[in-house]
């Protein structure tokens, strides 16, 4: 026989319904009347920002009136609508394939866009990385939206991002002894093009940690490092070991006068790297094995914490 | 009669806590509104943190009065106020409050889970690079003490705010988001042992009688001829008639030997030599595992990041490229686990920390080691009592055992400073906030909170206490990460947490130990083999947060125009990200050191 809820369960039921819009009049009022483009772009865009993506691609879906076929904002609507998609939190697989078709949706439709071969490189992104659990990248799907940016957008900052990762999908084939050298010499090749780009350093050390590291080449490790240091390295906080490592190569590709440069600037500049005082004692040794070379050890300042009335007593 | 439904008291309860609490919602929302409204009430800065030990909420305190009144201040109506709140809940605490919104302005960011990414954090904290390449208004010469040395004035007033912390504000930095969110207020300073200055002259008084004793008391030629612990010199006997405490481990271990024969000649049951605990700085061996495992753990650092990582630890193990029987391990390391162990009360996993503290501040022990956080607990309960002598590990000497496996203290100039506050996204206030956070690193104040909380300043030039002078960074000897950290390994962290402990009280000898160890490390579901896949899982979860923080950052920069900060941050995920292959790093380094072997899996 089938049973029914008692009186006091289905009060519960019919209150639980009730009693939401007045605990979260907000999150009941959030997303609904929004109908101008404008500002339902601005709102997303200002909850992308925080990284409230779920609610941007809300207001986004709330306001799809607001951006008809011919409207002039559809594009910046499919693109940030597409962004929203993907990194949506948890991920999901339907949204994920969808911000795939927008993304390439809108970049054909808007060649000349400003958005365009950032849309083509997600694209390629959403094809290369794992988005979701059971999620199987694409690499040829992901090298062909790479290719587009390479080719149609060859001077945009995409192009060069568009080019490191497509690098990168040879790279990732582990199995394979050759493959590594194989997307190691893609990038020498953009490097050598390019050797002065905005991106340039981050390429140069990101090819000497790979010839540091899997295709052991100290001389080419050494030389990309010292490409990074030309162009100046991006994260100064890592910055300290950097420096110690090229010390290190230079040692050992018998290049000493480097290396006391090297040392001396972990001295002087990046002491806080923990490599300070060895860097002194790197000095030292160099100067034992090259008592020729002339050069100073600068001393190690680091914690300016000795008081006034110390120092005048001293 | 018709049975009563028991469901109705379930639904009464449910309706009363409901009716309460949105009572207690709508007259929290009137105060909180009262206090936003400028005409009718104060902008209410609130500053939330966990530090309750004795002096820290007292120096806060001083400082926000200080601040409260300043002229600029009152006239705005702007007050501050402090909030603390235990750590045993201050995470819950947190993570409450920034769901619901309700969070208070400044936060000491910390304990929280749900803050562990980048991208979390970026979602409620306000992220302050913009702010951090201008000089602190609040260091400018008019605010600096008149007699201040004219250089360090200059540098103070002209530097920008991140460069006027000692470790450069690394504190606030969010490396993940590369961006700063907080700032570092106060430092605890590295780890230190205290010494019971009257206790250990006894000691030593009874050391020295010992040893001119013919012949000698046994567990003095034990020790010394038998063990081998320390050569008795030229040095050793200066150092024996001088008043000096231990300052080599040879020393220091025929001295902790010294103090049980002491209490045993004095029937002081209670006494033990050093006060140890089951705090996670509760036992001193930690302090060793750089001076004894570094020169072993060269040639461990696969990527060479100057850092030997868990999994590079458990890879290397897997590879053969060390093992247990490496004698920097089993000669030298776990030897002293051992042997500091003769020196803990009995029953020591089973203390906590308050009673290891007790039992010091009690003269039932003449060493603690414990971090810069409770020296002034240590310091005000010794007050009259006794004198407290602060000294780092004490290190093995020329000539001593272990000698030969130690590769000298590290260097701390990598320290993190502490107690980082951040400001809250959802303030009201936003712009007071960080008008206080400036003040409150700036250099009067700062040595101001830190010398009434006795704790280290994080300002450059700000002196502490005297006795906090012990805490400050060494800035010799090696780089502190390249080291065996096994409390740091991946995946079978709990392999290794569930038999140290049977190792250190002699439930396990050094055979039985590594036995359960590798059999651990080799089970396929669990062991080494998991942390392979977890750590590739979690190198492209990584790969995926960084690809939406980058996705962000675009369209920040598409929105607000392309700068240099919004450059360098992009070109720096980039740089992350290709140096992760989106995880593949972790195959990559697999097969680099198995090339023949397929990659793991649990299937």
């Amino acid at each position: 026989m089938k049973s029914h809820p008692s009186l006091p369960i289905r009060v519960f039921r019919l209150a639980i319904p009730a009693l939401v819009p007045l605990l979260f009049p907000m999150a009941c009022s959030r997303d609904a009347g929004l109908v101008d483009a404008d500002q339902v772009l601005e709102q997303a865009r200002r909850e992308m920002l925080s990284f409230r993506v779920t609610e941007a691609r809300k207001i986004l879906e709330a306001g799809a009136a607001a951006f008809p076929e011919d409207s002039e904002e559809r594009g910046d609507y499919l693109y940030l609508l597409a962004l929203s998609c993907w990194h949506t939190q948890p991920a999901d697989a339907n949204l994920v394939r969808r911000a795939d078709g927008l993304l390439v949706e809108t970049a054909t439709e808007n060649p000349e866009a400003d958005y365009a071969p950032a849309a083509w490189l997600y694209a390629g992104r959403i094809r290369d990385i794992r988005d979701f659990s059971g999620d199987i990248p694409d690499y040829e799907g992901a090298r062909e939206a790479y290719r587009q940016v390479m080719e149609r957008y060859p001077d945009s900052l995409e192009a060069a991002e568009a080019t490191a990762h497509h690098a990168v999908t040879f790279m990732k084939d582990t199995d394979d002894p050759e493959s590594m050298a194989r997307g190691a010499k893609l990038l020498e090749a953009w490097l050598a093009e390019h050797p002065e780009h905005e991106y340039g350093s981050s390429m140069a050390l990101f090819l000497a940690n790979v010839y540091d590291q899997f295709l052991p080449d100290t001389a080419k490790a050494l030389q990309y490092y010292q490409h990074a240091y030309r162009l100046g390295f991006v994260n100064e906080t890592r910055t300290g070991a950097r420096l110690w490592r090229m010390a290190e190569l230079a040692r050992i590709e018998n290049q000493p006068r480097d290396a006391v440069t090297y040392c001396q600037r972990i001295i002087r500049d990046y002491a806080r790297s923990g490599r300070g005082h060895e860097a002194i004692e790197m000095l030292k040794d160099i100067r034992r094995a090259h008592p020729d070379l002339e050069f100073t050890i600068p001393e190690l300042q680091l914690f300016d914490i000795v008081a006034d009335d110390e120092e005048d007593e001293a | 009669m018709k049975k009563f439904n028991s469901n109705w008291i379930g639904l009464f309860i449910l309706v009363a806590a409901w009716s309460y609490a949105a009572v207690r919602f709508a007259a929290i929302s009137r105060d909180i509104a009262a206090e936003k409204d400028p005409e009718e009430g104060k902008k209410v800065v609130r500053v939330l943190h966990w530090q309750l030990e004795p002096g820290y909420r007292d120096g806060m305190n001083a400082v926000i009065e200080d601040y409260n009144n300043l002229p600029r201040v009152k006239a705005n109506r702007v007050e501050v106020r402090q909030m603390a709140v235990t750590e045993r809940v201050y995470a819950q605490f947190l993570n409450v409050h920034l769901i619901s919104g309700t969070a208070p302005d400044i936060v000491a960011k910390g304990m929280s889970r749900l803050l562990g990414s980048g991208t979390a954090l970026t979602r409620y904290f306000e992220p302050i690079s913009s702010y951090v390449n201008e000089p602190n208004p609040y260091n400018q010469p008019e605010y600096l003490p008149e007699d201040l040395r004219p250089e360090l004035k200059e540098f103070l007033s002209t530097a920008s705010w991140n460069e006027t912390f000692t470790d450069g504000m690394r504190g606030g930095w969010e490396d993940s988001a590369q961006d700063y969110f907080a700032v570092p207020v106060s430092s605890w300073g590295a780890m230190r042992t205290f010494v019971n200055l009257d206790l250990a002259a006894d000691v030593k008084a009874f050391l020295r009688e010992s040893w001119a004793m013919d012949p000698q008391p046994e567990w003095v030629t034990w020790i010394v001829e038998d063990e081998g612990v320390l050569t008795p010199n030229r040095t050793f006997l200066d150092w024996l008639e001088g008043p000096d405490v231990p300052d080599t481990l040879g020393r220091f271990l025929l001295f902790n030997e010294a103090v049980l024969a002491y209490a045993d000649a004095h029937n002081l049951d209670e006494l033990v030599p050093i006060s140890a605990s089951s705090y996670f700085t509760g036992t001193m061996i930690g302090e060793y595992t750089v001076p004894l495992t570094a020169n072993m753990a060269r040639g461990l650092d696969l990527n060479h990041d100057s850092n030997v990582s868990g999994r590079e630890l458990l890879a290397t193990w897997q590879a053969g490229m060390w093992d247990f029987d490496n004698p920097h391990l089993k000669n030298a390391y776990f030897d002293l686990v051992t042997w500091l162990k003769r020196y803990y009360p009995a029953g020591f996993l089973g203390l906590d920390r308050e009673q290891a503290m007790r039992r010091f501040l009690s003269e039932q022990a003449v060493f603690i080691t414990t971090g810069g956080w409770d020296a002034s607990t240590l310091f005000r309960g010794a007050e009259d009592k006794f004198g407290i002598e602060v000294i780092a590990a004490p290190i093995p000497g020329p000539g001593e055992r272990w000698f030969q496996y130690s590769a000298g203290l590290p260097n701390e100039a990598e320290h993190r400073l502490g107690v980082p506050l951040a400001v809250n996204k959802e303030s009201p206030n936003i712009d007071w906030a960080l008008d206080f956070l400036r003040y409150i690193s700036s250099y009067s104040p700062n040595q101001k909170l830190n010398q009434i909380a006795g704790w280290v300043p994080s300002v450059v030039g700000a002196r502490p206490v005297e006795q906090m002078m012990a805490f400050l960074p060494r800035t010799e000897g090696l780089k502190g990460s390249i080291r065996m950290g096994f409390v740091n390994l991946p995946t079978v962290r709990t392999v290794y947490g569930g038999q140290f402990p049977l190792y250190q009280t002699g439930d396990l000898d050094y055979e039985a130990f590594v036995t359960k160890l590798e059999e651990g490390f080799r089970q396929p579901r669990t062991g080494v083999n998991r942390m392979w896949v977890e750590e590739f899982m979690a190198a492209r979860d990584r790969a995926r947060q960084n690809e939406r923080a980058r996705v962000i950052n675009r369209v920040r920069a598409d929105l607000r125009g392309w700068d240099e900060k919004q450059f360098t941050k992009q070109a720096n995920l980039l740089e992350q990200s290709l140096n992760n292959l989106d995880g593949f790093v972790v195959k990559a380094e697999f097969h680099q050191l198995f090339p023949d072997r397929d990659y793991p899996t649990l299937d």
